[in-house]
């Protein structure tokens, strides 16, 4: 991880309430991988105060620049969807474990809900690229909410709108298991979750019942995103696997045992979100 | 800079010789190995750990933090691997920092402090410990024995007993009259005093009406209390005669200033390590800077200007 000035080089109206910001990329880091994220300063005063989280979207080779998507709801992301081309970015990165790309012959499941979109864009462009043929479900309140993106033309995508303003009238869930029912019954599957936690606590289950490994990627208000503070954590079964946890059986700190967890590790009863 | 000769920024606490006066804050900083990658720990004068209890402590439910205007409520709940995991996954860590360790001890009773101290002094020495007797998030303990004047004085002396090593007390801004406080462990024995730990504070989500915390209430730090410490230290350290050490929303070098111009005599980087990791290194420059400016040659020469008597 590193304390990065970056230099921003787009910040643009996505749809709805989300945002597009695309940054430069030093040289010298290696690319950020799907499942990380960064912290972000949204200002230079002490209001708001503390550095806000944001998975990485996607990262351009070509131009060497990395993009976070957004949504403008708070005092801190009006703040920054307020921010022009030009302005450096007090940006530490890269923060958090990766999804780990599926088990042989098993095809990738993305689940993105809202603004969890944002690091399923960019999982479903490294999964593609690599011919492992992904099944992207976004699901959204409602039309305005839903970008439209080259990726849809790459990977193949289904939508799903909360009030049937367009694609599958439903849960991005209900939509991926309706498309699942005219599938092949023998093929096998992983699934990949980012959304609201009511959204990854469906999935989890819903993997489960079909004996499908689910990895989601998990929210909680942070303090120092580097493992520090103990502010950030969620219930879980069982330690990570790293030496790093503090409290074994129990709790797990998003920042740094995930964001990606596997769907089973999660307490999803225990682990009250705010 | 040539004239960097000019100011000696060391600070004594105690039998230890902190390198400058800026140390990061218990729970900001984790065992230090958090941070390795974002701050030049060797330049700081101390670090103090994360709070070790005898026992492990899964710590609070969630949510645990949240933002408030100018500053942030915790409610951690003093979660921790506990003294033995502490030496065995920390301590080797920290015994090889080039600054000073000191270990934030925490506890639910005398017992437990004396126990996990002993335990440490005899397995994993470091320079020094900081007692937490003023944590807001613990039901019993903590913030319990660092309000009554005849508790923190019983704490100290026994505590003191059993080590040759600084003892600073970490007073609790939640009481009536924290001079006092400070005067029962400077009657203890303590080697020192840092003020102010967490106030006590509350945030309700109006969608929910609920507070946000799940403990209801949590600990405020950030600038919004720098104003209250301030007037702690200033006030603490006109009764004591043990040096003082300052924190309390300190996020620029001009804050780390006041606080030496109030009478501290070391100050702890806290809730800025989240906002910037890069604020202490530059309160250090600052303190540095300022001091060369202004003719200072120690940190007692801050102490001049309010009042301060000179203790060492």
């Amino acid at each position: 991880m590193n304390q990065l000035s970056l230099r921003l080089r787009q910040n643009e109206n996505l749809c709805g309430t989300y945002f597009r910001m695309e940054f430069e990329w030093p040289i010298e880091l290696s690319p950020p991988v799907p499942g990380q994220f960064l912290t972000l300063r949204t200002g230079r005063g002490f209001v708001p105060l503390l550095r806000r989280p944001f998975a990485f979207s996607g990262f351009h080779p070509e131009r060497r620049q990395a993009e976070i998507i957004y949504e403008k709801r708070g005092d801190g992301t009006t703040l920054l969807s307020e921010l022009s081309a030009g302005t450096t970015l007090d940006v530490l990165a890269p923060l958090g474990n990766t999804f780990p790309f599926p088990k042989e012959g098993r095809r990738p499941l993305l689940l993105a809900g809202g603004i969890g979109m944002g690091p399923m864009f960019f999982f479903a462009e490294q999964l593609a690229q690599r011919g492992l043929n992904p099944l992207l479900v976004l699901g959204s309140r409602n039309s305005l909410q839903i970008p439209i993106l080259p990726l849809f033309r790459m990977v193949e995508t289904l939508i799903a709108t909360n009030d049937g303003s367009r694609g599958f009238s439903g849960t991005a869930l209900d939509c991926l298991s309706s498309y699942l029912e005219a599938s092949p019954p023998e093929e096998l599957y992983e699934l990949y979750a980012c959304g609201p936690y009511g959204m990854m606590k469906a999935g989890s289950s819903w993997a489960k019942d079909r004996n499908i490994q689910s990895w989601v990627s998990m929210e909680q208000t942070m303090g120092c995103a580097v493992g520090a503070c103990m502010g950030c954590v969620i219930r879980v079964f069982a330690p990570q696997v790293d030496e790093g946890i503090d409290d074994p059986g129990s709790y797990a700190r998003v920042c740094t045992e995930g964001p990606v967890f596997s769907g089973d590790l999660v307490d999803w009863e225990g682990a009250i979100h705010g | 800079m040539a004239e960097t000769s000019n100011f000696d920024s060391s600070v004594k606490i105690g039998n230890a010789v902190l390198k400058n006066s800026v140390g990061v804050a218990s729970g900001t900083f984790g065992y230090g190995k958090e941070y390795e990658e974002l701050l030049d720990i060797s330049e700081l004068g101390a670090l103090f750990t994360k709070a070790v209890t005898l026992e492990p402590r899964p710590g609070n439910a969630t949510p645990r933090i949240v933002e408030t205007p100018g500053g942030m409520l915790n409610s951690i709940g003093l979660a921790n691997v506990g003294t033995r995991d502490f030496f065995t996954k920390k301590y080797p860590y920290l015994r090889g920092l080039d600054t000073k360790v000191f270990v934030n001890l925490a506890g639910s009773q005398l017992e437990d402090y004396c126990e996990s101290l002993e335990f440490l002094e005899l397995n994993a020495p470091l320079a020094g410990y900081e007692v937490n007797l003023s944590c807001p998030n613990v039901k019993c303990g903590g913030m319990a024995l660092g309000t009554d004047p005849f508790q923190v004085e019983l704490v100290t002396r026994e505590l003191r007993k059993r080590t040759d090593s600084p003892l600073i007390i970490k007073l609790s801004p939640n009481v009536t009259d924290i001079s006092e406080i400070a005067r029962a462990a400077e009657a203890g024995g303590a080697d020192a005093v840092s003020c102010i730990n967490t106030l006590v504070g509350m945030w309700i989500d109006t969608t929910k009406k609920r507070p946000t915390l799940s403990s209801i209430t949590g600990g405020l730090s950030g600038p919004a209390i720098l104003p209250v410490g301030l007037a702690a230290v200033y006030r603490v350290s006109q009764v004591v005669n043990i040096p003082v050490v300052g924190l309390g929303g300190i996020m620029e070098p001009d804050h780390g200033i006041q606080y030496l111009l109030a009478g501290a005599s070391a100050i702890q980087v806290g809730t800025a390590n989240f906002v910037d990791p890069s604020t202490a290194h530059r309160v250090v420059l600052g303190i540095e800077d300022y001091a060369l400016r202004n003719g200072l040659r120690s940190i007692e020469d801050f102490h001049q200007f309010l009042g301060k008597k000179v203790v060492f």
